[in-house]
């Protein structure tokens, strides 16, 4: 019999794809019918599914084309009539394309900012083939620049076409370049010849700078970005061969580097605004050289060094190689040996690496939650207009619209919603990323940092896709919800509503609980980060800021040796502490001040104590150790806490003495006195005797935090590297000058760098804390308000359905006061539902914060108290004013409408 | 009254609907189909026969309907297909052209 053969299931759901159910239905019975009678006429066919398969594809392949061009023609009249629709009700549009536009703008824009910190390949063209190189120190994991003497063998090697391709040496320079009668204040990197090859860069216009500049009776050459070119010479196309004046000394325009390309100075923060020979960079800069690296003279100061390896050659390859050239050379400044590092760990230090990941994660999490709430928001505005619309879509229904034309058409409408909120929300993230642009950072190194999170077409792509999401996300429960109509149990309900109970107010309930959840996840952040900020405002990094500077002397550039710098140490610190306008004055080697300090050293050990396993292998507890003179812990205002300050006597030959603070003190022997305890700080074991216990200070990077110091004193170690802290009686930016004078009294030739009053340096600290909390709390603000408007709108709406409960309860002696408790009752269980689950996962979330809050524990009782509370007070007022509409209903005017 | 002007058809539209004229009240696409073939002996593709009564049908020319289900047809419908005034303006059209192009034509096709 063939009348039971029917097509796969497949071909049969692609024709009702295709038409509709009845002619669907039409075609499979004329198929039936064709092959029974082909059946009667001809016998029936071998194979007569294969048969009945085949022709309904024939059908399917013919109906495609005209079932594309009847979809196209519908969608276009969907989007007319959808537009119609949104064009009458102004408000709704409005609300709708404002809320979902701020959650795709903020996620967008922030998004962009990701993308521009961590995601954006550096903007370095060989980068895969660049390698760092550096040279060792013994017992220290910092890797220090490499001197012209260091690049020599390097340079060699590139002669031979061993390993190296080329090498290139950098410095950085500031000054302002003078064109045309106008000034650029620049940061330039002075570079050498091998620079431009190794990073594989090509001019816009011109040449770049080329060994042939190395030459010392080289004009004076310089290379301009795109950025300075535009801004002193109008992007003029005849800028070649022009001249500019810098510090005095003119040099030549040779060429024109394109705006991609931004340097190798934390490229995704700072664009150079021009390069130069490195031979010039003195002649250039002057004081300001000196300042970055206290070294008196280009020739001998160590350089950071970049090299390109030969095709073929590997990271290991080179490594091994250059290792076993390192082991024949002989170092300046105590320094051991070559090491390589891929070029992009050197560029990106490891813990801006780290703390931009973790920002990044926080920040796309809580905007995907703004946008979720947005969606909700949205998804329930949409379901209470459907639900308004019932009674046209049962007419279409009726009419014998599908319930995928219906849905459709509701879908339609979502996404024209969506598209006019993707327009609005791009703008959004691109006036923000603009305005980010604008917002003057603090300064770095003497440069400000430009922060570029220009909107490259990852961000477009992820903004669409957000977009598209959220269309789905929103669309599909409405269109779902329409479709499902049913047109008799409406029109049998005509001039009624349904009211806030059943199917849909419990969905319009539970969008509301998701609101109230993410937006307390999203307050609760916001708050720890409010609470963060006030605390960096109040932050005293353990020591006094007020009338201190500090400035640097590094001994090695000067060409002292350890007993002699021993001796001007010593001339200095008592110099110091006798000159006029300074109370104080002592020496350290390290005052924790600077916002990138390396990585502590990890051999602190109590005596006796079995080494402890770290990163590296068996050692010791991480501890920055350092050197000071007498007087240090008074004039930076650190307390004792018991024992004493070292003295004169504590010199070589006597017992070796170290300070340590509570830090040290709580690790090692935790609740017990310290003084006259031993410890170690060193791989060598050796044993000094704790003097003195004072307060804990803070370490700079990431974060600033309490940390372990452990104080030893000068007379018993060395370092030629130390900083001279001078507290003096008034503004401490009169402090530098008198410092400066100091270390000019004794030595003409040493030089005092990085000199500031210590609030300056301290200020950098809190970059990260400052930026980062204002991003989060606009955020929660953000999220927070898109759902106090979803929430006073949905229980708006539903007051407005239940209008005529309302006026059937007065009527029956129902009191304002009940009509408020309905309502209020109501509202109060909703958003209990939500906050309850919001505080759980705030609760486990806010353990990923930890380690970008500052001064506040991440479960922070106040703020989890005042947030909620807070909140629903909010959500609260918010359904108090539909509130009390509803109980000024006049039953009569409620009733004659039954 | 404002004169109708009737979208112009292509041959085989034209074979479709002279075969929905002819059929009457059993216009549905196998028999249009069937009859297109045995009066004109051309192969005229079920398929093909749908999809051009459905645009057909988009045009205005042509309305259907749905017949009452059959045990031959697995338990389905019929779809029925009946002109519409328009579709009998541009059919009149259509044959009109021809015609007005085809006076005198058969002398001139006749084997000399």
């Amino acid at each position: 019999m063939t009348l039971a053969r029917t097509p796969s299931r497949l071909a049969i759901w692609a024709l009702r794809t295709l038409m509709s159910r009845d002619q669907a239905n039409a075609v499979l019975g004329d198929l039936s019918e064709d092959l029974a009678r082909l059946s009667v006429d001809q016998g029936e066919p071998r194979w007569p599914h294969l048969w009945l398969e085949w022709r309904t594809w024939h059908y399917l392949a013919a109906a495609v084309p005209s079932a594309f061009a009847r979809f196209a023609d519908r969608l276009e009249h969907d989007v007319r009539y959808s537009w119609r629709r949104l064009r009458r009700s102004p408000g709704f549009t409005l609300i709708a394309v404002l809320t979902l536009a701020l959650g795709i703008g903020a996620n967008t824009a922030l998004f962009g900012l990701v993308n521009s910190l961590l995601l954006k390949s550096l903007p370095v063209p060989a980068l895969d083939r660049m390698i760092a190189i550096g040279a060792t120190r013994p017992q220290s994991s910092a890797i220090s620049g490499l001197t012209d003497d260091d690049i020599r063998p390097l340079e060699d090697l590139v002669a031979r076409h061993d390993t190296l391709e080329s090498v290139a040496a950098r410095d950085l320079v500031h000054g302002a370049i003078v064109a045309s009668g106008r000034s650029h204040v620049s940061v330039v990197e002075a570079v050498s010849g091998g620079y431009f090859h190794t990073v594989g860069v090509t001019p816009l216009l011109g040449r770049l700078l080329d060994p042939s500049d190395d030459r010392p009776n080289a004009d004076g050459a310089i290379v301009l970005s795109e950025g300075t070119w535009r801004a002193l010479f109008d992007a003029s196309p005849a800028v070649v061969g022009r001249t500019v004046r810098m510090t005095g000394h003119v040099l030549t325009v040779v060429g024109v580097v394109p705006d991609s390309y931004h340097g190798l100075f934390l490229p995704m923060l700072l664009r150079m605004d021009a390069w130069v020979p490195l031979r010039d960079a003195d002649a250039l800069d002057g004081e300001m050289v000196v300042k970055q690296l206290g070294a008196p003279s280009v020739t001998t100061r160590p350089h950071g060094v970049s090299a390109r390896l030969l095709p073929g050659v590997t990271i290991e390859q080179a490594a091994a190689r250059l290792s076993a050239l390192g082991a024949h050379m002989t170092f300046a400044f105590g320094r051991t040996g070559l090491v390589v590092l891929p070029a992009r760990n050197a560029i990106v230090p490891e813990e801006f690496d780290h703390y931009g990941r973790l920002l990044g994660v926080a920040v796309v999490a809580l905007s995907g939650l703004v946008l979720l709430i947005a969606c909700s928001n949205l998804t329930n505005l949409l379901l209470a207009r459907t639900a308004s619309r019932s009674i046209e879509i049962a007419v279409r229904m009726a009419g014998g619209a599908s319930r995928a034309r219906v849905g459709q058409l509701l879908l339609v409408e979502t996404a024209l919603v969506a598209a006019l909120a993707g327009v609005v929300g791009l703008s959004i993230a691109w006036l923000t990323s603009w305005a980010l642009t604008r917002i003057a950072l603090p300064e770095l190194d003497g440069q400000s940092i430009r922060f570029d999170p220009s909107l490259d077409l990852h961000v477009f792509t992820y903004g669409f896709v957000v977009a598209a999401i959220a269309t789905f996300a929103i669309g599909l429960v409405p269109a779902w919800r329409a479709s499902r109509t049913d047109p008799m149990r409406v029109f049998a309900n005509a001039g009624g509503a349904g009211g806030g109970s059943g199917r849909g107010g419990r969905l319009r309930g539970a969008l509301i609980a998701v609101q109230m959840a993410a937006s307390t996840v999203l307050l609760l952040a916001a708050g720890l980060f409010v609470r963060s900020v006030l605390a960096g405002m109040a932050y005293q990094p353990g020591f006094s800021l007020a009338h201190t500077a500090i400035g640097e002397i590094n001994l090695e550039y000067h060409g002292y040796d350890e007993a002699r710098g021993r001796v001007y140490f010593r001339r200095l610190a008592d110099a110091a502490s006798h000159t006029p306008g300074l109370a104080q004055a002592a020496l350290a080697s390290d005052v924790p001040a600077n916002l990138l300090t390396s990585a502590p050293d990890r051999d602190l050990l109590a005596e006796g104590e079995a080494p402890v396993q770290t990163p590296y292998g068996p050692g010791g507890h991480a501890c920055d150790t350092v050197i000071v003179t007498h007087g240090f812990f008074s004039t930076i205002g650190v307390s004792f806490r018991r024992g004493r300050d070292f003295t004169p006597a504590d010199v070589d030959g006597t017992t070796p003495v170290v300070i340590i603070n509570e830090s040290v003190a709580a690790l090692l022997w935790p609740g017990q006195d310290p003084v006259g305890r031993r410890l170690t700080l060193s791989k060598d074991g050796k044993l000094l005797t704790v003097v003195g216990l004072v307060a804990d200070t803070d370490r700079s990077s990431p974060y600033p935090q309490a940390w372990r110091y452990a104080f030893v004193p000068l007379d018993q170690h060395y370092s030629p590297r130390m900083s001279i802290v001078g507290r003096g009686f008034g503004d401490a930016r009169a402090v530098p000058d008198l410092l400066r004078a100091v270390v000019r009294g004794l030595d003409p030739e040493v030089a005092l760098y990085d000199v500031a009053p210590l609030a300056q340096h301290v200020a950098l600290w809190l970059i990260p804390l400052r930026y980062t909390a204002a991003i989060l709390m606009t955020l929660g603000i953000l999220g927070g308000a898109i759902a106090m408007i979803g929430i006073y709108g949905v229980t708006a709406y539903l007051g407005g359905l239940r209008t005529r409960e309302f006026g059937i309860r007065k009527a029956l002696g129902a009191t304002r006061a009940d009509i408020y408790g309905l309502v209020l009752r109501q509202a109060t269980r909703t958003l209990t539902l939500g906050v309850v689950p919001g505080l759980v996962a705030a609760y486990l979330a806010s353990n990923l914060l930890e380690h970008l809050l500052y001064g506040v524990r991440p479960h922070d009782v106040m703020t989890f108290v005042a947030v909620p509370v807070g909140l629903v007070v909010v959500a609260l007022i918010a359904s108090y004013v539909p509130a009390r509409r509803a109980a000024a209903i006049d039953p009569n005017v409620a009733l004659r409408n039954l | 009254m404002s004169r109708v002007t009737a979208p112009v058809l292509g041959e085989f539209e034209l074979l479709v609907l002279l075969a929905v004229f002819q059929l009457r009240d059993r216009a549905y696409p196998l028999a249009i189909a069937d009859q297109i073939q045995d009066t004109t002996k051309r192969k005229a593709s079920r398929p093909a026969v749908l999809i051009t009564l459905n645009r057909l049908e988009d045009k205005g020319l042509l309305t259907s309907y749905y017949g009452d289900p059959t045990p031959v047809r697995g338990g389905r419908s019929k779809r029925f297909f009946t002109p519409k005034p328009l579709g009998l303006h541009a059919v009149k059209q259509s044959l009109g052209r021809i015609k007005a192009m085809s006076l005198g034509i058969d002398a001139l096709l006749e084997p000399k």
